[in-house]
């Protein structure tokens, strides 16, 4: 055969390929961010490049027999080829880290492998002699229909047993690299498992075996790691819940000393005010009454709500923080007041990155109000349909370089600082579908967090 | 006139605001007048719906065994009055008002269950609001408005400096004398909307043509009033001269 008829031949297969790899990333990754045409344009691009640069790698291998080298050496290359121009095509389509691109781009080559393996099931003759015409019918109806089925099949797969939402559970507790490398290892591993099992299989380069004991062991990972990083949250949990118990004693402890002093003031007031009965005194009883109650709510009721506020946030990392924060402030003498107007169950941003964002508009609001006698920091987390605001707002005092905020380096509070906000804006530049804001407005520096979550 | 709504359900409450308020009005002489005082709030929303424009309105936060509270009978108002006053009558303790102040924006809150507090209140609310009235028909500054999300955004076109792209988002970013706002939009038509005051000096960068302090011509660069800076594109180098 010529060149040009297998680069034509494997345009065809390494197509077919493509189609899969994107169906199987989209089960697995999920939606492509960024819907717009120019990303169309752009990924669309990219399968082509994808597809061209493989087919021309095949032909040229094929052609220069390294395809042929001993312990399919050259199949292992082609494998790592495939594994890096997936990586990259991925990078198109979405906004991951490089160790989750590799770690989808291995798993689809698995998936891949394992679809050409049950197909080999319905094929026993491996070998066509294509100069029959029955060999060759026989061929293409498996390479055309038998071929595409089974990776249908594995498709199916993926999207019942709901792959996709495990695979992004795994992805969130951040890749170790000891799996990265074992999966990055996947294409030799296989080959020397294959050679274990199968000596005499060692030129004809596949096995069931080898791609269904590698799935198993990814699953073992997954289950494990899983597990441990379960194991690791409930920890945190319950420390989150000790920690909050801790506070919540210590406002009842408060709570009850104001109480005790209202007692006190209270007496004085019940003298006072049956003084004034006994003469008659109708208006300044009422005065009494008014000045009571309204220190009723100024002593007690403050404590009461802030509880409240605090009962409303349920996503446990960030309750979590707010009582660290909370301990803080109280500590500086920190005036504060907390608004969650509805429980605030759940958001789209990683719990993690959302701490680490939270924290560090929380930590600039605590910095800049410290030590002053009128300082003031407000915050809200606002839960309305589709939508959560985190909005904190606190006075000011220092001149703020309105344009440089957020540049690495630049804080208004001197050298060596200013990391948090440009770290802050990084992060949120990770995702699609949260902004932030930042304005001053009557003497208050206000950061507000807006998170799209439909 | 302005119509003056109040949803309260506390009839006693109710009356003592009615009273007041009515009374209020009589010795100041606004140009006011009660149109409706109810304790269900669906009675609010149908007589807002009858006589659209822009009211006054006294609810109370907690509403009980109505269909919605005063949050709620807050969003519902503001579909159908944008610019209308909201006031929120409140006990002490169920208060988040920069929330209500955030999403509604609520002009105020009477703290109720004082009775000389509630009227001190709701006085200075009708002098803040005829104040306020007062300032409108003196100002014509221009505002852009934005949508961010679920809420809207509005800054005086003269004190934006410029919009910027980001990367392959649709993000657009845009930079204000005293914000930062990061929006979704499209700059071709924030070009259109804004006109001639507004420059499309590179692809990256929609400027105020008013707020620019300086060309730097060899490094193709703008410095901007308050210090920012932003890169021109070489063709438009002759445009920009020529404006400045």
């Amino acid at each position: 055969m010529t060149f040009f008829e297998i680069m034509c031949a494997n345009i065809l297969s390494v197509g077919m390929t493509a189609i899969f790899y994107l169906c199987a990333s989209l089960l697995l990754l999920g939606d492509i961010p960024y819907k717009n045409r120019k990303h169309y344009y752009s990924i669309f691009g990219a399968g082509m490049l994808y597809i061209f640069a493989l087919s021309l790698a095949g032909t040229i291998f094929f052609k220069t027999g390294l395809f042929a080298t001993p312990h399919n050496g050259g199949e292992t290359v082609f494998d790592y080829i495939t594994i890096c121009a997936m990586m990259l095509f991925l990078r198109v389509m979405y906004e991951k880290s490089w160790g989750t691109y590799l770690a989808t781009s291995v798993f689809l080559h698995i998936m891949y492998d394992f679809g050409w393996n049950l197909a080999d099931v319905f094929a026993p003759n491996k070998f066509y002699h294509l100069e029959h015409m029955s060999d060759r019918r026989q061929y293409l109806f498996y390479e055309w229909v038998v071929v595409p089925f089974c990776l249908f099949l594995v498709l199916l797969l993926l999207y019942k047993t709901r792959a996709g939402k495990l695979f992004g559970q795994w992805e969130e507790q951040k890749l170790k690299n000891t799996v990265l490398v074992f999966l990055g290892l996947y294409p030799v591993i296989q080959q020397a498992v294959q050679e274990a099992v199968e000596i005499s299989a060692k030129d004809m380069g596949y096995n069931p075996a080898t791609a269904v004991i590698f799935l198993l062991i990814i699953y073992m990972i997954f289950i494990y790691t899983g597990r441990e990083e379960m194991q690791q949250r409930r920890i945190e949990e319950q420390n989150i819940s000790l920690k909050q118990q801790g506070a919540y004693i210590e406002s009842l402890e408060s709570l009850q000393r104001e109480v005790r002093r209202f007692r006190h003031d209270f007496k004085n007031m019940m003298s006072g005010m049956y003084l004034q009965a006994e003469e008659g005194n109708l208006e300044a009883i009422q005065g009494y009454i008014q000045e009571m109650t309204e220190d009723f709510d100024l002593q007690v009721g403050s404590q009461i709500r802030l509880m409240n506020q605090l009962a409303n946030i349920r996503v446990t990392e960030v309750k979590g923080l707010f009582l660290e924060k909370m301990k803080i402030m109280q500590e500086e003498e920190i005036r504060w007041e907390l608004e969650v107007l509805r429980p605030f169950e759940m958001t789209r941003l990683r719990s993690t990155d959302l701490c680490r964002c939270l924290g560090i508009l929380l930590d600039n609001a605590i910095e800049e109000v410290k030590g002053r006698e009128d300082g003031r920091i407000h915050i809200m987390i606002s839960s309305q349909n589709d939508y959560t605001t985190f909005r904190i707002k606190n006075t000011l005092y220092s001149a703020v370089d309105f344009h440089r905020l957020g540049d690495h380096g630049y804080s208004s509070k001197g050298q060596g600082r200013g990391i948090g906000l440009s770290n802050y804006k990084k992060i949120l530049g990770r995702y699609e579908r949260a902004v932030p804001y930042t304005t001053i407005h009557d003497g208050y520096f206000i950061q507000e967090l807006k998170v799209q979550e439909g | 006139m302005l119509p003056v709504y109040i949803c309260e359900d506390e009839p006693e409450i109710r009356a003592a605001q009615r009273e007041y308020l009515e009374k209020l009005i009589l010795i100041e002489g606004y140009d006011m007048k009660i149109v409706m005082c109810s304790g269900r709030p669906e009675d609010i929303v149908e007589a807002v719906k009858e006589s659209p424009g822009r009211g006054i309105y006294f609810l109370d936060i907690e509403l009980k065994g109505e269909s919605m509270d005063g949050f709620g009978l807050g969003r519902e108002i503001r579909k159908l009055d944008s610019r209308g006053f909201l006031i929120y009558v409140t006990a002490f303790q169920d208060l988040a008002f920069e929330t209500f102040r955030y999403h509604l924006e609520a002009l105020d809150y009477i703290v109720k269950g004082n009775v000389r507090k509630m009227q001190e209140g709701i006085r200075r609310c009708l002098e803040v609001i005829t104040e306020r009235m007062r300032e409108e028909k003196g100002e014509e500054r221009e505002y852009f408005s934005v949508k961010v999300m679920d809420v809207v955004k509005h800054i005086p076109v003269d004190e934006i400096i410029f919009f910027e792209t980001a990367g392959r988002t649709h993000r657009i970013e845009l930079h204000g004398l005293h914000d930062r706002i990061d929006f979704i939009g499209s700059m071709q038509e924030l070009e259109e909307k804004l006109g001639e005051r507004f420059m499309r000096v590179h692809r990256a960068y929609l400027v105020n043509v008013d707020q620019i302090a300086e060309l730097d011509l060899r490094g193709r660069e703008i410095r901007m009033k308050n210090g920012e800076k932003c890169i021109f594109s070489r063709n438009m180098k002759g445009a920009l001269l020529e404006r400045i």
